[in-house]
């Protein structure tokens, strides 16, 4: 499913005097079957924009087409569950999405009101599988885990309903290298193998700019920029005027363009890069 | 769905009602909340409402957000009246109950919305000291308080954020019948307890590391000055109650 956001505005608290204006008037277009990352210094309105997604936010002006569903102020409340059947949004803190004492109850958890027990072990069993765990986890606290066992096991919860969208809010924050690392992995596999259309928001301008395929720049609630994450982020004065770190590939590659002349090519990862820099030393 | 409850929040503005000392606006609040204790009368609360009303316009705060705080507690004031009324099958009891809680409400609002949370720390620490006689730490009850006070808006941010994790698995509160409600309420229970824990925990430790110990004579870096208005509203308070019983019992 495509995600299309047609002028949308968002303003919290409205009609009081503490009202404030999150999203305006933004409008971009979040392609299927591809990682779309949302990137904005704190307070610009990344999360805000995802929860239009899935209906947790309806938005105060504009509209949030998701595939067949069209997400405005006027939807339908039976419409926003089968909505949320189709997204899932992971928040940026597996704490705060943990309802129950064991993995099973808490995969279970939302599924457990609308589907068969049997359905539902089989399910179970399934997005273990599909996050990297196995059936040993069923009977651990979910609050005692790890912290990237914690991520994926809120990943898997959101599996559960098989959404075609996953949302995922700082997916990588907390994490040592190797959670990082297979957290990376896992959302490959998602979009490659599980085919679905996956939007991150995340600061890690490193990890975004290795699996990312377009990038959305946000700030102070108005959309700055909009393209594949080639164009967007080697425009360095673009990021660092909107207090974006730049992913040091990109920067490094600027730098010996800059010096040198040499344009060294499109690479995502680090380690490509060195590989060719030693290359060329040799 | 607790966005309207915004009891304990600072309102950040200059007026006369901010600027009073914290414990006269403290005294203030308990000859206001036994002024309550003592009427029954219809004529009588629309008296202190308006009352509250005149405060709240010297406090400059906004009508909306004490308006939104009453519709916060809709559901509980509903169910006083019902239940008083059940009980007692009393209407004018049963008016009487929720019209107490609705002023209640406000008053406190007033209170808490003009008033830091470490003025009132302040306030209830020199209020509360006859307990030193007793050999009762009065810096830390009050500090307890302050930090109960203070945490209100916390816990309900953090109530809001559990609540949208359930609507995206499934279980919305909002769009939901009664057996929805009740289960995303329950459920909401674990994470809230455990998240709250453990940020007390983590306020102890960065409390210690701060040197905050009970063994320790400690200051304040600000002293309030009790000014000739806090004498006025003081006064003001105890004439209302005093003034009140009177027309109670005279209206009895």
């Amino acid at each position: 499913m495509d995600v299309v956001f047609d002028n949308v505005c968002f303003t919290y608290n409205r009609n009081i005097p503490i009202a404030n204006e999150v999203l305006k008037e933004v409008s971009l277009k979040m392609a299927k079957n591809k990682i779309n990352a949302i990137v904005g210094p704190t307070g610009s309105g990344k999360t805000t924009l995802v929860e239009l997604i899935n209906g947790l936010s309806l938005p105060t002006n504009g509209r949030v087409m998701v595939g067949d569903f069209i997400v405005d102020h006027n939807i339908d409340k039976h419409k926003i569950n089968l909505l949320r059947y189709k997204v899932g949004l992971v928040f940026q803190f597996p704490e705060e999405q943990f309802f129950q004492t064991t993995v099973k109850q808490e995969l279970a958890f939302g599924m457990q009101y609308f589907h068969h027990k049997i359905k539902i072990n089989e399910r179970i069993s399934e997005v273990l599988k599909m996050v990297g765990l196995n059936d040993s986890f069923l009977d651990r606290n979910p609050f005692k885990l790890s912290g990237g066992e914690k991520r994926r096991i809120a990943i898997a919860a959101i599996l559960m309903f098989d959404p075609e969208i996953i949302i995922l809010d700082e997916p990588t924050v907390g994490l040592d290298n190797g959670g990082r690392k297979s957290l990376i992995n896992l959302i490959r596999r998602l979009k490659y193998f599980y085919r679905k259309t996956v939007i991150v928001i995340s600061h890690d301008v490193d990890m975004l700019y290795q699996i990312a395929d377009f990038v959305h720049i946000l700030n102070k609630g108005e959309l700055i920029a909009s393209g594949s994450k080639y164009e967007v982020f080697n425009d360095i004065e673009l990021l660092l005027e909107n207090n974006i770190s730049i992913p040091k590939v990109a920067a490094f590659t600027r730098k010996v363009y800059d010096k040198k002349g040499l344009n060294l090519g499109k690479y995502y990862e680090i380690n490509d890069l060195i590989k060719m820099v030693y290359k060329h030393v040799q | 769905m607790f966005n309207s409850i915004i009891c304990g929040k600072y309102y950040p503005i200059q007026s006369s009602i901010h600027n009073l000392n914290p414990i006269s606006k403290i005294i203030c609040t308990l000859l206001f909340l036994i002024t309550l204790l003592f009427i029954n009368n219809y004529w009588l609360f629309g008296l202190l409402l308006a009352f509250i009303i005149i405060l709240i316009i010297i406090a400059r705060i906004p009508i909306t957000l004490i308006i939104n705080s009453i519709l916060g507690l809709k559901w509980l004031i509903i169910f006083i009246f019902i239940f008083d009324y059940l009980v007692t099958k009393n209407i004018t009891l049963a008016v009487s109950s929720s019209s107490r809680i609705i002023l209640i409400v406000v008053y406190t609002s007033i209170l808490t919305m003009t008033t830091k949370p470490k003025d009132i720390t302040y306030a209830l620490e020199q209020l509360l000291w006859p307990l030193k006689l007793f050999k009762i730490s009065t810096e830390q009850l009050a500090l307890i308080i302050s930090l109960a006070i203070q945490f209100i808006p916390n816990v309900i941010e953090q109530a809001n954020k559990i609540l949208k994790s359930q609507a995206s698995r499934g279980i919305d509160f909002k769009y939901s019948n009664i057996r929805g409600k009740i289960l995303a309420l329950t459920t909401m229970l674990v994470p809230l307890f455990i998240l709250s824990f453990k940020r007390a925990d983590d306020l102890a430790d960065a409390m210690e590391i701060r040197l905050y110990g009970y063994d320790k004579t400690r200051t304040h870096y600000r002293l309030n000055q009790w000014t000739t208005y806090d004498n006025n509203i003081v006064v003001l308070h105890m004439m209302i109650l005093i003034i009140f019983i009177l027309s109670e019992v005279v209206w009895l």
